[in-house]
């Protein structure tokens, strides 16, 4: 399955998010925003599209603003 | 001058207790000389109310002795007879066994006709106490005796003094007595009147009554005439009776208002109130001098305080023991989380220059990617029959991401960092600051 793009507001919530999967054990990998993404942050997460919902679900309860998602 | 805060502690611990002490003292001995003397005033008071009791008593005791004699047979016989010789005896015996100063028989004219002691004859029919008394009424009063009155009855030498002051100058001269004296009328079988007995008792040097007075209540008794002592129990320092001397202090009372309040005589300091004498007519004729010593009060008041300062002393003594380990434990306390807190700075500091040379190290890796990217771009202009440098530059595509994504992790980490160098350096101030508070030292 292809993999989602999630970003946030910020760097710094970014790496936060990166913990945060880490910590629930989704695998996520840490890459420059692509062009079509608009957020403030350069950064964002790259996850597989079927960890999707686990993802979400993990920044969510970890208290994590999730930006957006793109696909 | 640097103080550490142990030194601040026990210092304003030492200061609060010496100064609540040293109120406490003041306090105390303030309420402590108010309190004691108006009890002392009171009881002063109260005990030359009593002195003036013993003076009444004897007062009612001539009174008494003069009023018997005046009804005596042998007396009015001897009288009615003119029997000189027979009177004067029995009134020497009658005198010597009463305690009486002076006894004297007038007839009714008011001339003498025997007298106890000292000359006879003369006359009395212008003493006042005698002109009453020959007109049928009984006297009993305190009075003055003139110099001719005492001369009379023989008893100028016990009342002439030169009045000293307290330096042992002379002031004045005293020649009049001051006495308590009686009359009554004497009369013949038939109740007329033939003559009027007087006598009674001279004060002058005379120490009965003070020494009643003062064997029963304690304190020092004085009688007064006028500002000049007559009588005492007030002993001077070599352990003689101060009599003749002046109390200018007290001068006020001879116009009949007493006086309370402390007067230094012979060297000790009294609690005292002065008391007018009054004759039967209420005019003053002299003064009842009462007083406990002030060293008495004194003595308490610098016992209590000794007291006080002792026990005050202890309690200081016991404070400081429990106040020292208590500062002593604060200061420690203190004293190690500022040494905790400076030695996170300095490794807080160590971590700083840690992220910034790590930094500069990531800058120089991500411009080596770049530059390794533009040679592999370079290559594939001259052609990639093998495919090889495609993959190749696939591979540096991936690296560069990575080193992107390194990068502004370590830019984001040194924004962080300079963030934390303020609060480091805050941290510093405040572990520098705790220190020296501790300490005393910069």
């Amino acid at each position: 399955m292809a993999d989602v793009i999630l970003y946030f507001g910020s760097n710094a919530d970014t790496m936060i998010a990166t913990k945060a999967l880490k910590d629930a054990g989704v695998a996520a990998k840490m890459i420059p925003k692509p062009a079509n993404v608009s957020s403030p942050a350069n950064l964002c997460l790259s996850v597989d599209g079927a960890a999707e919902s686990q993802a979400v679900s993990a920044l969510g309860a970890a208290g994590v603003a999730l930006g957006g998602v793109a696909k | 001058m640097k103080m550490s805060l142990r030194a601040r502690l026990l210092g304003t611990i030492v200061g609060a207790i010496l100064l609540c002490f040293v109120i406490s003292i003041v306090a105390a001995r303030f309420t402590l000389q108010r309190d004691l003397r108006s009890q002392g005033q009171a009881q002063v008071t109260n005990g030359a109310s009593a002195f003036g009791g013993y003076w009444d008593s004897r007062k009612d005791q001539i009174r008494l002795l003069v009023a018997q004699d005046a009804v005596a047979d042998a007396l009015r016989a001897a009288l009615e007879a003119h029997n000189a010789k027979g009177l004067s005896d029995q009134l020497s015996n009658v005198a010597r066994t009463s305690g009486l100063s002076f006894l004297t028989i007038v007839d009714a004219n008011g001339r003498v006709v025997a007298r106890a002691n000292g000359p006879t004859g003369g006359s009395l029919a212008a003493n006042p106490f005698v002109k009453r008394a020959l007109t049928g009424e009984t006297v009993s009063t305190a009075g003055v005796l003139t110099p001719a009155d005492l001369a009379g009855e023989g008893l100028a030498p016990q009342a002439t003094a030169d009045i000293k002051d307290a330096d042992g100058k002379v002031v004045s001269h005293l020649n009049e007595g001051l006495a308590l004296v009686s009359a009554a009328p004497m009369s013949d079988r038939n109740e007329r009147t033939i003559g009027a007995i007087y006598g009674g008792v001279l004060m002058n040097h005379y120490y009965d009554i003070v020494d009643q007075s003062t064997h029963a209540l304690g304190g020092a008794s004085a009688l007064l005439d006028g500002d000049a002592i007559v009588a005492s129990t007030i002993l001077a320092p070599d352990g003689t009776r101060i009599v003749d001397q002046a109390l200018p202090e007290t001068a006020g009372v001879a116009s009949g208002t007493p006086f309370d309040g402390s007067e230094t005589v012979g060297g000790t300091e009294y609690l005292v109130h002065v008391e007018p004498i009054l004759n039967d007519q209420n005019k003053p004729v002299g003064a009842r001098w009462y007083g406990t010593p002030m060293a008495a009060i004194n003595d308490i008041i610098n016992h209590t305080t000794e007291s006080l300062a002792l026990w005050g002393l202890l309690a200081a003594i016991v404070a400081l023991a429990l106040a020292v380990p208590v500062v002593q434990r604060i200061s420690n306390t203190i004293g190690r989380r500022s040494k905790q807190v400076s030695d996170a700075a300095k490794e807080l500091g160590v971590a700083i220059v840690g992220s910034e040379v790590s930094g500069d190290h990531v800058a120089a890796t991500k411009t080596a990617v770049e530059k390794s990217g533009a040679l592999i771009d370079d290559l594939a202009k001259a052609g990639d029959p093998t495919g090889k440098v495609a993959q190749l530059k696939s591979l540096n595509e991936e690296l560069s991401g990575d080193m992107f994504v390194i990068d502004t992790l370590s830019q984001e980490m040194s924004s962080r960092m300079t963030q934390a160098v303020a609060r480091v350096h805050e941290l510093g101030d405040v572990a520098g600051a705790l220190d020296k508070l501790v300490t005393g030292e910069s």
